[in-house]
């Protein structure tokens, strides 16, 4: 096995011959050289850094661009090298892709030396073996050199003997071992790059009562990898018929959610429950429970008495008690009408802040509206928020605080009535393949791991200088491969097996 | 007295006991004879430190229903315990006294950055956290943590000792080997908790990886490892080169669990810090 390379062959390597494939095979080398895999490995640490610390695009589009726009100096720059989308960014994708090569490039010449090592016999011992580690000359009550060959042997050892004297080596699980370990990290890789090609996840708001197709309109929120297709999204649908949530009521930690439940009926007519960390699967798409909010359901009548908006509204929690935000648009109406809400489902007053939401429950259910009247904007074309009310061409009216139940008579002349609380949650669809050949790459890669570094490769040797009757004397000592190792140990166990009692030696305590 | 009131006294307790033994396992550092009574008396008190720790621990969890590690602090706690314990056992085989005054000094400041920053009392998880998966996670990721911090501990020794600092120790090359040995202890442990980690996050959010702060951090503390490993085994790095990987190694850990965890929010946000 090719470990080091000295100093003086590496010097060689480095001067790149003059022809093409000359310089080809340098590139290569140079590649695969372990030098350079570590720095690799140290340039692939470095630059996945930037995209723990800036926003992601893959996480939050939104958090992307307010930092941008808090940071206009830089937005741009940021933005042409890729670092508000690291992990799919040129430069990482090139690192990582670099370092398969080379990862490539280590194992196969190495796949070959293993296969050949199979019928390599351990070389011959060396002259003086007396220079290496455990040396010793001990008398034995055997004199026949081929039962000592066969303990040997029935030790686990690969034994090369030659008259009287034998090579012995064990520990070749440990090669295995870290082929298979490296070859699962190529397989680990290429079951992420398909995954990043394939999967689709979205996340969709669901108030109980409605109900969610699979299809891409339906969407809230949708990401696919760059190869996927719509027509490899599987077609079903479900009910959200109710939505229960519990709320840590003692002291430590109130208001801490403690459950939360979805029940849905698929279009299979099967009734589900639906948890946290239990999603359920259908073809092979999984929908996992992720939030909730609450979605107060209002009516809004004009002097005509006609009825202009009747709905429940999925308010966006800005807290951990869920004082939620929402918005109602209604375009229809002349001059339109616009409303910003706030709901507080334990509302309480501070001195400071005014209405606030003390608990995440509705125990004391407050809504809190402002009426705003002009142009809402939603007819230029722009796409808008429907969470955002754009009231710059818009003039605030009045406004007023609703119990549940209760009617507000405007001074305009509308009539808005606070009906009742619904409940919304929030799903995420994932569909995520390779995620099973990702799963044997790790398993693989521990199995690798275990053997790789668990087990040592190391030779011993075993001379009989001259044979009497009934009792001989024979010199062993060995050689371990890995510097972690301690070759005297394996020695003892050898002639322990021979009937040799290890001598009661101090036991090393040093480190 | 609650479970839960007797699990911070213990805790108390061990960080008193530590800091005591800061001042014997100085003295044991000065000393070039093995086995003498000072460091005798620092280990035994290490044992007690130990045993309150996983006292303190142990009634966390009883108090809390659930495994002692779903928060910031219980986290800390646990780590800390398992820092002892891994030192401990090794203690058990071999002659460590003199290391003893690198161990309790992270320890210290661990516990002490629980017990002021990150103290919470316990209760329930909040349904994210709910799974076998954390258990198996966590303790993973706490047991080579535990190791983790012993071999920065030797990094920094080793480092000192070139300088020609503490005569008294096992010489440089011995410290750094065993250092190694360490890794190649921890690292597994450490490649098992990234894995189940993984698991666990296909099983709660449909992705099993996604580059989210935390995880990204665990990727690069792994990566700094296995340079670490390659760099010994095949350009055969040793010494001070080896030292300050490892050191950049435990730097990405404590990163990863201090400002992760505070300052950068994302799925893996703990409940109450
Ligand atoms: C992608 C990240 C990689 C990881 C996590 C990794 C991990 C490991 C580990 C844990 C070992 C065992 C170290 C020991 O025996 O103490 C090892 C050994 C080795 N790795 Fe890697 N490796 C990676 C990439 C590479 C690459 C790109 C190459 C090739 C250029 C490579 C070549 C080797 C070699 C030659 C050994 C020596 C094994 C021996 O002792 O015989 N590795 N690697």
């Amino acid at each position: 096995m090719t470990k080091q390379i000295s100093a003086k062959q590496r010097t060689e390597t480095t001067l790149p011959p003059m022809n093409f494939v000359g310089f080809l095979r340098w590139n290569w080398r140079q590649l695969t050289s372990m030098n350079t895999a570590i720095l690799l490995l140290v340039l692939v640490a470095l630059a996945a850094i930037p995209g723990s610390i800036l926003p992601q695009r893959t996480a939050s589009i939104l958090k992307v661009n307010n930092w941008k726009t808090e940071n206009p100096r830089f937005a741009e720059i940021f933005d042409a090298l890729g670092l508000f989308d690291v992990y799919g960014s040129f430069w990482f994708s090139a690192i990582y892709i670099l370092l398969m090569i080379s990862l490539i490039g280590c194992v196969i010449p190495r796949l070959n030396v293993y296969w050949k090592s199979f019928n390599e016999k351990p070389p011959k011992p060396p002259k003086e073996i007396d220079r290496f580690a455990g040396f010793q000359k001990v008398k034995i009550n055997k004199s026949n050199f081929n039962e000592i060959e066969s303990i040997i042997k029935k030790l686990g050892w690969r034994v090369n003997r030659n008259g009287n004297s034998l090579t012995a080596e064990k520990g070749y699980t440990r090669e295995a071992g870290n082929l298979v370990f490296h070859a699962s990290l190529i397989l680990l890789t290429v079951a992420l790059a398909f995954g990043a090609l394939f999967s689709y996840r979205g996340t969709i708001i669901v108030k109980e009562g409605n109900g969610f197709a699979n299809t891409l309109t339906q969407f809230d929120d949708f990401r696919a990898g760059k190869l996927f297709s719509i027509a490899r999204m599987p077609n079903f649908y479900f009910t959200l018929n109710d939505f229960v949530v519990d709320f840590e009521r003692g002291i430590n930690q109130r208001g801490a959610p403690r459950k939360f439940e979805a029940n849905i009926t698929l279009n299979t007519e099967e009734d589900l429950k639906v948890l946290v960390n239990r999603p359920f699967t259908i073809d092979g798409t999984k929908v996992f429970l992720t939030g909730h909010g609450y979605a107060p359901r209002i009516k809004v009548i004009n002097k005509e008495k006609e009825i202009i908006f009747s709905d429940s509204v999925t308010f966006l929690p800005q807290d951990a008690n869920f004082t939620s935000t929402g918005v109602i648009k209604i375009a229809d109406n002349n001059p339109q009408l616009g409303i910003n809400a706030q709901f507080f489902p334990t509302a309480a007053l501070d001195p400071v802040n005014g209405l606030v939401s003390v608990f995440p429950e509705l125990d004391n259910p407050q809504l809190a509206l402002s009426l705003w009247q002009g142009n809402l904007g939603v007819d230029e074309g722009i796409a808008q928020s429907i969470y955002r009310l754009d009231t710059s061409k818009m003039t605030q009216l009045e406004s007023k605080e609703l119990v549940p139940g209760q009617t507000w008579q405007t001074a305009a002349g509308y009539e808005i009535k606070f009906v009742a609380v619904e409940q919304f949650a929030t799903f995420q669809v994932a569909y995520e393949p390779g995620k099973f050949m990702a799963l044997v790459g790790a398993i693989l890669a521990m199995v690798g791991m275990f053997f790789g570094l668990g087990v040592q490769r190391r030779r011993i040797w075993v001379l009989m200088p001259k044979s009497q009757k009934g009792s001989s004397v024979i010199e062993v000592a060995g050689l371990s491969k890995s510097n972690s190792h301690d070759v005297t140990k394996d020695l003892d166990k050898v002639l322990q097996s021979f009937g040799i009692e290890k001598k009661k030696a101090k036991r090393s305590r040093s480190i | 007295m609650s479970a839960n009131s007797l699990s911070n006294l213990l805790v108390y307790f061990a960080i008193f006991l530590s800091s005591i033994n800061l001042i014997f396992f100085s003295f044991s550092l000065t000393e070039s004879k093995k086995n003498s009574r000072v460091s005798r008396i620092a280990m035994n008190l290490t044992w007690l430190i130990g045993f309150f720790l996983l006292g303190g621990l142990i009634l966390r969890g009883i108090a809390a229903q659930r495994a002692p590690w779903g928060n910031m602090y219980e986290f800390a706690i646990a780590s800390a315990t398992a820092i002892v314990f891994t030192f401990l056992i090794i203690a058990l085989k071999k002659d460590i006294e003199w290391m003893g005054i690198f161990i309790i000094v992270p320890v210290i400041l661990l516990l002490g950055s629980a017990v002021v920053v990150l103290y919470t009392e316990s209760g329930p998880l909040v349904p994210a956290l709910k799974s076998t998966w954390l258990i198996i996670h966590v303790s993973a990721a706490i047991i080579s943590y535990g190791a983790f911090t012993i071999n920065f501990a030797l990094s920094v020794v080793y480092l000192l000792k070139i300088k020609g600092k503490f005569k008294t120790l096992p010489s440089a090359a011995r410290i750094d080997e065993f250092s190694y040995k360490i890794v190649l202890f921890a690292f597994p442990i450490w490649t098992f908790a990234v894995i189940s980690g993984a698991i666990w996050a296909e099983s709660a959010w449909g992705r099993y990886w996604g580059w989210d702060p935390k995880e990204t951090w665990a990727f690069i503390t792994w990566i700094i490892y296995a340079a670490y490993l390659h760099s010994r085994v095949t350009v055969g790095w040793k010494g001070s080169k080896s030292a300050w990987l490892s050191i950049a190694g435990y730097a990405a850990i404590v990163f990863n669990f201090f400002v992760i965890n505070i300052w950068v929010t994302g799925l893996h946000s703990y409940a109450g810090v």
